[in-house]
């Protein structure tokens, strides 16, 4: 099974910073309050019955996946953007467990690089 | 390294805001952040940007009402707008620039590419400032002729095309040189004709004086002046 994060990915992250460590740890950090957010309101859509407010988060999610090279989150997040602008609600309603699953896989990871970068600061 | 310039990075996004801004001052720029179209054009209507970056899904007002709104504005529509989009989004962005959208900045980021992009930008909206600049000068130039027509022309209303160092600063400057020629010749045309009125008047009142006193009535009254004298002072009946 390929890394959650792609190492290249990150590489392209930090050069974004000109190798500012501290400024690539809050990157990190806002990529985890994002997707935090984003995976959030894609549950409350799920639970509200709310098909209509799949897309947003979905398309967000998957841009800041994007961002810092994951790409199975990324992968994930667009197959439910394609079933929901589709109309294909039921299966885009099945996706986001694996969503989740593979978004608390991806924190792990980004905390972990966080923690390389600049410790526990 | 293009010239600085005023970025307003619209995206609901705090990742994608703070890489942009990081990215962004950078290279010089000032760089505001908005998280959603109406903060967008909140801030739009407050100060000026000389580009906007901006994201197209979004919470509130999306990308799509946002650009619209912008390029529906005469006070914005001239700015340049450049769209965030992801790679796998190339129909979102033919639809943005069909709307007015200047270019766009593909999703993950690239400094390069980021440069690039507002660099272009940058020298269009520069390049649209001077001509705007322009017109509004050659406009003060044909104003100021009509108010030498006119009479009511100040020399100082060219002062700023004056001072410019291309031609139409040669045309103004040559402009307020010969505006001045005219006003002063009128101006010493205005003065003869003061004169020439004070003569004419001075002639008139000497020929009027000659019609009176060499009038018969005229005579008559003065003889009969001098009688009454005689009656009075026979001493002075002479005078």
């Amino acid at each position: 099974m390929p890394e959650p994060l792609d190492a290249e990915a990150l590489d392209a992250l930090l050069a974004l910073t000109g190798g500012d460590a501290g400024l690539y740890a809050e990157l990190l950090d806002a990529f985890l309050g994002d997707a935090t957010l984003y995976m959030a309101e894609l549950e409350a859509a799920i639970g509200s019955g709310a098909d209509d407010e799949l897309l947003r988060p979905a398309h967000s999610l998957k841009s800041n996946a994007m961002s810092i090279g994951a790409t199975r989150l990324t992968d994930l997040c667009r197959d439910l953007e394609a079933d929901a602008r589709s109309g294909a609600v039921p299966a885009a309603r099945g996706r986001v467990g694996a969503i989740r699953t593979e978004l608390d896989v991806v924190i792990g990871a980004v905390r972990t690089a966080r923690r390389e970068a600049v410790g526990d600061a | 390294m293009p010239d600085s310039g005023r970025v307003l990075v619209v995206d609901d996004g705090a990742m994608n805001r703070r890489v942009l801004r990081a990215a962004l001052e950078t290279d010089g720029h000032a760089v505001s952040e908005a998280a959603n179209g109406r903060q967008a054009l909140d801030l739009l209507a407050s100060e000026p940007f000389d580009v906007v970056l901006l994201d197209l899904v979004m919470p509130e007002m999306d990308g799509y009402e946002t650009l619209t709104a912008i390029k529906s504005d005469d006070a914005l529509r001239h700015l340049p707008v450049i769209i965030i989009s992801g790679v796998d989004e190339l129909d979102s962005v033919v639809r943005c620039i069909e709307i007015g959208a200047t270019d766009y900045l593909p999703k993950p980021f690239n400094a390069s590419v980021l440069h690039a992009r507002l660099g272009a930008s940058l020298a269009g909206k520069r390049l649209r400032d001077l001509e705007l600049e322009y017109l509004e000068q050659v406009e003060h130039v044909i104003g100021a002729a009509g108010a030498l027509e006119s009479g009511g022309y100040e020399p100082a209303s060219l002062a700023a095309v004056a001072a410019r160092d291309d031609a139409l600063g040669l045309l103004a400057r040559t402009f307020v040189r010969m505006a001045g020629e005219v006003q002063a010749r009128e101006s010493r045309l205005r003065q003869e004709v003061a004169e020439l009125r004070i003569e004419i008047d001075q002639a008139k009142q000497a020929q009027r004086v000659e019609e009176i006193t060499s009038s018969d009535y005229f005579r008559d009254l003065r003889s009969r002046a001098s009688e009454l004298r005689q009656l009075v002072d026979p001493e002075d009946a002479g005078g």
